[in-house]
């Protein structure tokens, strides 16, 4: 039954993006400038060698927050391209800080655009940033997104943004460390403001 | 070809960025998932586990703790407890303040009947030196350090201290007091600054200086009542027994060594002695120095910040954990080294 359901809002989504993307709003070339501000929460951490999966209050970070500004440029009209940089930050239990500064390409699929209102789904890889208590540790990133927008003039709107980034903090098998290899689940939720033209 | 170039110079610049990596001990979020939540009462120096309590010196006084239950300050002292340490087979307490050279007071709390007794004749002037050597006692017997650096035992009866004068006349620098059930081992150096150490037995009531070897020792512990197990900053292995240290020819394996502090949390049990390392644990067989290193099992639950681990005897198979801002744990249902036992807040 439950699966029904998804499966049926699926693909109302998709033929709603079908159906509006006929007539689209965005042209090739137009641009958007985004900045965005919220929460981001911890989801999981699986360490594959170990195999330990910690979720919940086991990844013993608090709530922490996420912003971000990016550009992106149609080169379809139901597709943009463009670049993302943030910042994250959350507590440690320990209260110590542990930030991420994420440099993303993003790819941003207009599902919906009415001109007035937009769903939009993104995927972004690129590398972030992360440091905690004096170290530092560049790790890939990818993040998928879905965000509902609402434009109260021409040229701006605002949203919601929820997203789903994962990383790997990896250590070879050379390391003296293998085992502390780990893929991380973490979902930044966060108001949206467009700028586009 | 500008195809290619653009992803050259991309991974170029993402190697460079790869370089700037630091090399962490312990994996970044291995080391959140390890983190636990900071208490209010921080332990600076865990005194021991008696009827069922933990003991402990905190910022503000002694603390006793039973499994469950909120720490309950016991004693508080102004100016502050330096150091303290359980006397007169565990039914005192030893504990020591002072502010200058000339005011250290020595006390005693008594479990029983819950009193502090202040005792006579400290010697006021070769009291200055316990933030370096923490205040061990055992046996009624406890080190002091003068302001010129000469080392003293002193010895408690009734409610006086009598300080043997000129106890350790070789050592001028303090390292690190060992007490073991018959003696008390102190490492230094002497004026020449080779490292020496010196015995004092209890029964004999003699010292015994012997020069060692030039090793700075980062690693102690006592075991089979009389003997000591040390490591040096090169992590080689030394026993020393009776009169004599002994190089067991065997040493920490230096790919996996991390054993930087001169405070190694460790502990002894049956044939071995176990060193914590920022990272790993080494455990040692005492009577010929080889070791292994590792950190599956129960060490994979002991990532905290400890400063000590007891074994108490009144509940074998179960070790309580001292950490320094993370509060007390027990780890119990450890039956071999891979088993990761159960680790629950004390």
């Amino acid at each position: 039954m439950k699966k029904s359901i998804l499966v049926t809002i699926i693909l109302i989504f998709l033929f709603a993006g079908v159906g509006f993307a006929s007539s689209n709003y965005y042209e090739i070339g137009d641009q958007t400038f985004t900045f965005q501000a919220g929460v981001d929460k911890s989801l999981f951490l699986y360490f594959p060698v170990t195999e330990d999966f910690l979720t919940g209050e086991d990844t013993k970070t608090n709530l922490g927050g996420y912003g971000s500004i990016s550009y992106s440029s149609f080169f379809t009209p139901s597709l943009s391209l463009g670049g993302e940089l943030g910042y994250t930050f959350n507590y440690s239990i320990e209260r110590k800080l542990l930030t991420t500064v994420p440099m993303l390409a993003r790819l941003n699929y207009y599902m919906v655009q009415t001109g007035k209102f937009d769903l939009v789904a993104g995927l972004g890889m690129g590398i972030s940033f992360t440091r905690y208590d004096e170290n530092l540790f560049l790790t890939p990133l990818i993040q998928i997104s879905l965000t509902p927008s609402y434009f109260i003039s021409d040229n701006w709107g605002f949203g919601v943004e929820t997203a789903f980034s994962t990383s790997i903090e990896f250590y070879g098998s050379n390391s003296t460390k293998p085992n502390d290899t780990v893929i991380t689940g973490f979902m930044p939720i966060s108001l949206k403001m467009s700028y586009r033209h | 070809m500008k195809k290619y170039s653009l992803l050259i110079i991309v991974l170029i610049i993402l190697v460079g960025l790869v370089s700037c990596n630091s090399d962490p001990e312990i994996g970044i979020y291995r080391s959140i998932s390890n983190s636990s939540e900071i208490i209010s009462t921080r332990v600076t120096q865990a005194l021991g586990f008696v009827g069922n309590k933990a003991y402990f010196l905190s910022d503000d006084g002694i603390y006793s703790k039973s499994e469950g239950s909120e720490s309950v300050k016991i004693v508080s002292k102004t100016p502050s407890i330096l150091s303290a340490s359980f006397y007169n087979t565990n039914l005192d307490i030893l504990f020591l303040t002072n502010t200058s050279l000339d005011s250290t007071e020595v006390y005693t709390y008594n479990l029983l009947d819950k009193t502090t007794l202040e005792l006579t004749d400290p010697d006021p002037d070769n009291v200055t030196a316990f933030d370096n050597t923490k205040l061990i006692c055992n046996n009624s017997f406890f080190i002091t350090q003068d302001g010129d650096n000469a080392i003293f035992v002193n010895y408690i009866k009734d409610t006086t201290t009598t300080t043997i004068k000129n106890s350790f006349s070789t050592i001028t620098t303090l390292t690190k007091v060992l007490t073991s059930e018959n003696s008390i081992l102190v490492l230094g150096k002497n004026a020449s600054d080779a490292y020496i150490a010196e015995l004092y037995e209890y029964s004999a009531s003699t010292i015994t200086p012997s020069i060692i070897t030039y090793k700075n020792y980062i690693g102690f512990e006592y075991y089979d009542t009389d003997k000591y197990l040390l490591i040096d900053e090169d992590n080689e292995v030394y026993n020393y027994g009776g009169t004599t240290l002994t190089d067991t020819t065997h040493s920490i394996d230096a790919t996996v060594s991390d054993l930087y502090s001169s405070q190694l949390a460790s502990f002894s049990v049956v044939d071995y002695v176990y060193f914590k390392g920022e990272n790993y644990f080494h455990r040692v067989k005492s009577s010929d120095g080889t070791n292994k290193s590792f950190i599956l099992g129960f060490a994979k639950k002991l990532q905290y910040d400890i400063i000590d681990i007891l074994l108490p005897e009144e509940t074998p198979g179960t070790f309580i954990v001292f950490t320094l801002q993370s509060g007390i744990f027990k780890l119990s249902q450890v039956d071999s080294l891979d088993s990761s036992g159960t680790v629950t807040e004390f």
